[in-house]
């Protein structure tokens, strides 16, 4: 068997037009019988407790990270657009709001990138970390299938 | 003392005003040396290339802190070095936009990131793919990364013959070792894409990878020597290189505004006032969704270990990327007031040779005429280097995605050998290298910026939505992949035809055409300049409506996918 194949239990009978040409030792009721043990095994890992939980910390660090970013960005591109006024406003000499709010976008866009990735390492990584490993000992998805 | 540009002594006028002098051939033997290097880089990557993973993953074995510098490198083209100074310094203010955009962009990678890593192997399409029933998927995010990459190629190609024009010196009526000008564009353009498709062909993704990262050192370093310099003029005051720049440009304060090319008003006409500022949001939203479904950048996450690394290395990229913009503003605006518009203007219409002006100029300042020289030829080598690595990279990315998902996964129905798709893929690069450079050479007339903009909205419009709904929505299925790919798509192009860089955008004064098309054609019935307001949109929508239109879901597969993409668990197995 071919390693470089994509998942091999799909290769085995996959969708119309690409059933895997020739070589076909196993009898289909195996086949299916083994799909389904695969379907059921990630299906179980999905509701798992820990992952819901990764599941929702990650959506949850997403959401603010993206509402921020878009806040901030429409922000600063509907002032540009219709209120030229207040960008003009010089605050000191030639510096200017539009240029105050233009750095701003850059120091933002530091900070979110910094907190994403503190996050991420504080409290994602360690629960991926984790159900990985259990997965692993558990034997629940075996290597074969997981193989791409 | 601050030095302010205006009349140029006879004596002091540039080398690129002049006939081929040392400056021209310090540029063209700073830039053999870095071919050079990267060409043995090549060589020798070629001998640790062996599979398939090798050859479009680098190996998977690339740091962060590597990869975040090939991201530099990949990301920042000569649209962003010498494009963005350019329309600093002409329009002022209008130009940061574009700095801004390009980068907080990436705070939408950053979650995409890892994700990415954890579900694909070689191309965008395998994300889909691992989802859906594979050929059409996999034919519809081909057909959309090869258009996205040959625009943005030729976009680069016809940039390098136009540049090297400029730089030797040919714009108006000089000749170079018996080259006219249209030699000379013809000749770099070729050049290039021969030793782009030499790097792809030869060295494959580690190749390209090492020449990213050698580039963004190198445009990294000179970008942070050049406003060094520029400040120091100023004596490290950002309120005088202000003050200076708005003083020089002609336009006062308001040079220091938003307002003098993006979301112009136009005094008594409500309606163009109103479309311009919608182009203003357009255009901003071009910017950020488009990064987020470039294939060229996609591709890069892959040549890391896991999803932990290829965040990181967005980190790293952010910082990197960050630092240049803001450079890019103190070299806009220091060519601004150090060069003056007239001269930027007189030596290239767009303003492209802004930094190479400054370069000289800056140099000229701080030691005399061998700095200038010296200054000069450092900049435009490393301006050919950053057009070189760019093109590179978009060459791997279109002929990985012809190779494997094409050939590999629709012609062999998924089980080619490892060593064919290789195979093919060298010699697609090659293919799509040719076909590059023909249509640049047969383009290099024409201003063909707006490309770059129009693989933007590409991606935002075709690729995004079918990355985001794969990866967050149940009901996503092959149908809605397809909508959304060809929608997408041809929303784009056909809201470009008929937009006003097509055709019906006439000069005022001289009645000439400032379109692509003749003034006699006028097709225009779309009035913005940058279609993303609605294209994106539309490709969404396309995508969603075709999913719900067909039956098919797979919810095992997307509950699969969901759990890989978070846990990472099967991405570390090759």
């Amino acid at each position: 068997m071919v390693e470089y194949m994509e998942g091999t239990y799909r290769s085995r009978g996959g969708g119309p037009g690409e059933a895997a040409p020739g070589e076909v030792t196993w009898s289909d009721s195996v086949r299916r019988r083994e799909r389904a043990d695969a379907a059921y095994a990630w299906e179980r890992l999905s509701v798992d407790p820990r992952f819901v939980k990764l599941r929702r910390r990650f959506a949850l660090q997403v959401a603010v990270l993206v509402s921020l970013f878009l806040l901030s960005y429409l922000t600063y591109l509907l002032l540009s657009a219709y209120a030229r006024d207040v960008m003009s406003y010089q605050v000191a000499d030639s510096v200017n709001v539009a240029l105050l709010l233009g750095i701003g976008q850059f120091l933002l866009t530091f900070v979110l990138a910094w907190a994403f990735g503190r996050f991420s390492a504080r409290a994602i990584d360690p629960l991926a970390a984790e159900i990985r490993d259990r997965a692993r000992n558990d034997g629940a998805i075996t290597g074969r299938v997981s193989r791409r | 003392m601050i030095p302010t540009a205006p009349s140029t002594p006879k004596s002091l006028v540039s080398a690129l005003e002049g006939q081929f002098g040392p400056a021209h051939a310090w540029t063209l033997a700073l830039f053999a040396l870095f071919v050079l290097v990267t060409l043995v880089i090549s060589i020798r990557m070629r001998r640790t290339t062996r599979g398939a993973v090798d050859y479009f993953a680098g190996g998977r074995g690339f740091s962060s802190t590597q990869n975040g510098l090939a991201l530099t490198g990949d990301y920042l083209s000569a649209a962003s070095f010498l494009g963005i100074a350019g329309m600093i310094a002409l329009q002022g203010y209008d130009g940061f936009l574009y700095s801004i955009g390009f980068l907080v962009a990436w705070l939408l990678v950053l979650p995409m990131a890892q994700l990415m890593r954890n579900t694909g192997r070689f191309t965008m399409a395998d994300l889909p793919a691992f989802r859906m029933r594979r050929m059409r998927v996999r034919l519809a995010c081909s057909v959309s990364t090869v258009t996205v990459c040959v625009f943005y190629l030729v976009a680069q190609m016809v940039g390098a013959g136009a540049l090297v024009a400029v730089l030797l010196g040919l714009h108006d009526g000089g000749s170079f070792l018996g080259l006219g000008a249209d030699q000379a564009r013809t000749g770099a353009i070729i050049l290039v894409g021969v030793l782009m498709i030499v790097y792809v062909m030869y060295g494959g993704m580690k190749a390209a990878t090492w020449l990213q990262i050698i580039k963004a050192i190198l445009l990294l370093t000179v970008t942070g020597l050049l406003t060094a310099l520029v400040l120091s003029l100023f004596s490290f005051d950002p309120r005088a290189l202000l003050g200076a720049a708005a003083d020089a440009s002609g336009h006062g304060p308001a040079f220091l505004e938003p307002g003098l090319r993006l979301g112009v008003e136009v005094p008594g006409d409500p309606v163009q006032t109103a479309f311009n500022k919608l182009d203003l949001i357009s255009l901003g939203l071009a910017l950020v969704l488009g990064t987020v479904a470039l294939p060229h950048i996609l591709i890069r996450f892959y040549t890391v270990p896991d999803g932990r690394a290829a965040r990181t290395s967005v980190n790293r990229t952010i910082v990197m990327i960050g630092a240049f913009y803001l450079m890019t503003l103190a070299l806009g605006f220091g060519a601004a007031a150090l060069v003056g518009s007239e001269r930027i203007l007189a030596a290239d219409a767009s303003g492209n040779t802004a930094v190479p002006l400054l370069a000289e100029q800056v140099g000229r300042l701080a030691a005399g005429p061998v700095g200038g020289a010296v200054m000069l030829a450092l900049v435009s080598a490393v301006a050919l280097a950053t057009i070189l690595a760019v093109i590179a990279s978009l060459t791997l990315a279109s002929s990985s995605s012809i190779a494997h998902d094409v050939f590999g996964h629709i012609l062999m129905w998924g089980r080619p050998r490892e060593s064919q798709e290789v195979g093919v893929a060298r010699f697609s690069a090659c293919l799509v290298g040719a076909v590059a450079i023909v249509l640049a050479v047969q383009a290099q007339n024409q201003n063909v910026a707006f490309l770059v903009g129009l693989a933007f909205a590409i991606a935002a419009a075709a690729n995004l939505p079918v990355i985001v709904l794969t990866m967050f929505w149940r009901r996503f299925n092959t149908r809605g992949v397809e909508w959304g790919v060809y929608g997408g798509l041809s929303a784009t192009l056909v809201l470009m035809l008929f937009s006003p860089v097509v055709s019906g955008r006439i000069h005022p004064v001289t009645g000439e055409s400032m379109s692509v098309l003749p003034a006699w054609i006028d097709i225009q019935l779309f009035p913005m300049e940058n279609p993303a307001l609605v294209a994106v949109p539309i490709g969404f929508v396309c995508a969603i409506v075709g999913s719900l239109l067909s039956p098919e879901r797979d919810s095992a597969r997307f509950t699969e996918l969901r759990v890989r993409s978070l846990t990472g668990w099967g991405a570390d197995q090759g």
